[in-house]
């Protein structure tokens, strides 16, 4: 049997069924979560942004976006809520910022699924090679490549041009690269080398 | 057949991609021609040049001429890298970078890691946020809203009824707007309620008319407080008056004593000018 689509979940969600609520938090959990920790870097941080992403989505199920663009909706929530949580952690707790070279020596904070293809030294080089981005660039791979937004959905998002936003992707891809040839890390399927 | 044409031609005479009329007519023209006879000559040359050497120009010379010229063309490949990757390159443009890509292994590198990124990028998307998750949203929305029905909509929590008596109403409005019956209920409840605004029409003139009453009896009320306090100010004033009539009488005595002490004195004869030490008990 074909699983509901995300629209159909919302109808239902709306008539107040429960069954249909709690398998729409766990079809998006992971992609809310993906985007808090990729911000936060912190996990049990990003857990409570992400349960409050799907608070607000609750308590607002009348105007959610239906259909292809409900993703989109969804992760600029989450994105949102993640550099609000952000900027009241930083202003709460200036003694204890991390230095970005610092950061990037931060062990993977988010463990994938075990079966997903990408072995564990591999994810954990990978997000240390995003924790040497400037801001704007870790930013722009998340939404672009990591969330697959489509061009039009991130210069909507971030408020500027698409052509800035495709001018940012290109650099921010060429600075990863950049980045994981330094670590060592030769092209998938090779490995990590460092 | 003249030079210009020939030498037009020479490349892919050379090529063997004439046509056997053009193949031809260039033969007979480097028959007469010598100076186009040698242009074929030094074609030999490099040709068998070319395959002594390797086929190819060594590397070193083109990075040489590169220096002396135009500089690398790394920074204009990096750019074209990522529309490579995405095969978003016309088929000509396409055809120079890769060219640039045999010679240049650290643009190969950048590119081979490039064309990686996309798909394992793709794999942090999702991420665990562990046990228990799932059931904490549960406890926050819909067990929240479960609980706040029951227990009547506590502060903290009277929105979640409200939104969903909102969604419960909007799902029933349409539904109920569509009735047959609906325009002559709605017209029910617009007489039920216009008909006690209309029977209260008066309610204005009425109000207006209690107002001035109870202006009337407040100014009344008014006129016997401030007689009051003018009852009361009179007492005071009274009572003021009394106070200076015995103080004047005071003062009428004190002035006698003083009248009758300062008869006396002059009796007793006066004080010596001189005297520095004058009697206290004249003093006033």
């Amino acid at each position: 049997m074909d699983a509901p689509t995300t629209r159909d979940l919302i109808a239902r969600c709306r008539d107040g069924d429960e069954l249909a609520w709690e398998a729409l938090v766990r079809r998006y959990q992971g992609r809310v979560f993906g985007v808090a920790i990729h911000y936060l870097r912190d996990r049990e941080e990003a857990r409570d942004v992400a349960q409050e992403v799907f608070v607000k989505v609750y308590r607002s199920l009348d105007s959610v976006r239906e259909g292809d663009t409900f993703l989109a909706w969804l992760l600029r929530l989450a994105r949102n809520q993640s550099i609000d949580r952000l900027r009241r952690l930083t202003a709460r707790r200036t003694d204890r910022a991390v230095p970005v070279e610092e950061a990037a020596q931060l062990p993977d904070p988010a463990p994938g699924p075990e079966d997903d293809g990408l072995g564990g030294e591999r994810r954990r080089l990978l997000y240390q090679a995003l924790g040497r981005l400037s801001p704007i660039n870790r930013e722009m791979i998340l939404l672009k490549e990591i969330q697959e937004l489509k061009i039009v959905e991130i210069a909507d998002l971030l408020d500027v041009p698409v052509g800035t936003v495709k001018a940012r992707s290109h650099r921010a891809r060429l600075e990863l690269a950049d980045a994981m040839r330094s670590l060592g890390m030769a092209a998938s399927g090779s490995g990590g080398g460092a | 057949m003249r030079c210009k044409d020939f030498e037009r031609l020479l490349e892919v005479w050379l090529a063997g991609g004439l046509s056997p009329a053009e193949h031809a007519a260039c033969a007979r023209h480097a028959e007469r021609c010598g100076e186009c006879r040698e242009l074929v000559a030094l074609a030999g040359w490099a040709d068998s040049a070319e395959a002594h050497f390797g086929g190819e120009p060594s590397t070193d010379l083109v990075h040489g001429v590169l220096e002396r010229t135009s500089g690398t063309a790394c920074a204009r490949a990096r750019e074209e890298l990522v529309p490579l990757v995405d095969g978003e390159l016309t088929a000509e443009r396409r055809g120079l970078v890769e060219l640039h890509l045999e010679s240049c292994p650290d643009c190969r590198e950048l590119r081979d890691v490039l064309g990686g990124l996309a798909a394992e990028l793709t794999l942090l998307a999702e991420a665990d946020p562990g046990p228990g998750f799932t059931e904490g949203v549960l406890a926050r929305t819909v067990h929240a809203d479960r609980a706040a029905v029951g227990a009547g909509a506590s502060v903290g929590e009277g929105w979640v009824t409200l939104g969903r008596l909102r969604r419960s109403w909007a799902a029933i409005w349409p539904a109920l707007v569509r009735r047959p019956r609906f325009a002559l209920e709605a017209a029910y409840v617009l007489v039920l309620v216009l008909m006690p605004l209309v029977a209260w029409a008066d309610l204005p003139e009425r109000a207006a008319d209690l107002a001035g009453r109870a202006g009337r009896a407040g100014a009344v009320t008014v006129a016997d407080v401030a007689q009051g306090f003018a009852d009361r100010a009179g007492g005071v004033a009274e009572q003021a008056e009394s106070l200076g009539e015995s103080a004047d009488a005071e003062l009428r005595t004190f002035q006698k004593r003083v009248a009758s002490s300062l008869e006396r004195g002059r009796n007793d004869g006066p004080d010596d000018p001189d005297d520095p030490n004058p009697t206290k008990g004249d003093a006033p």
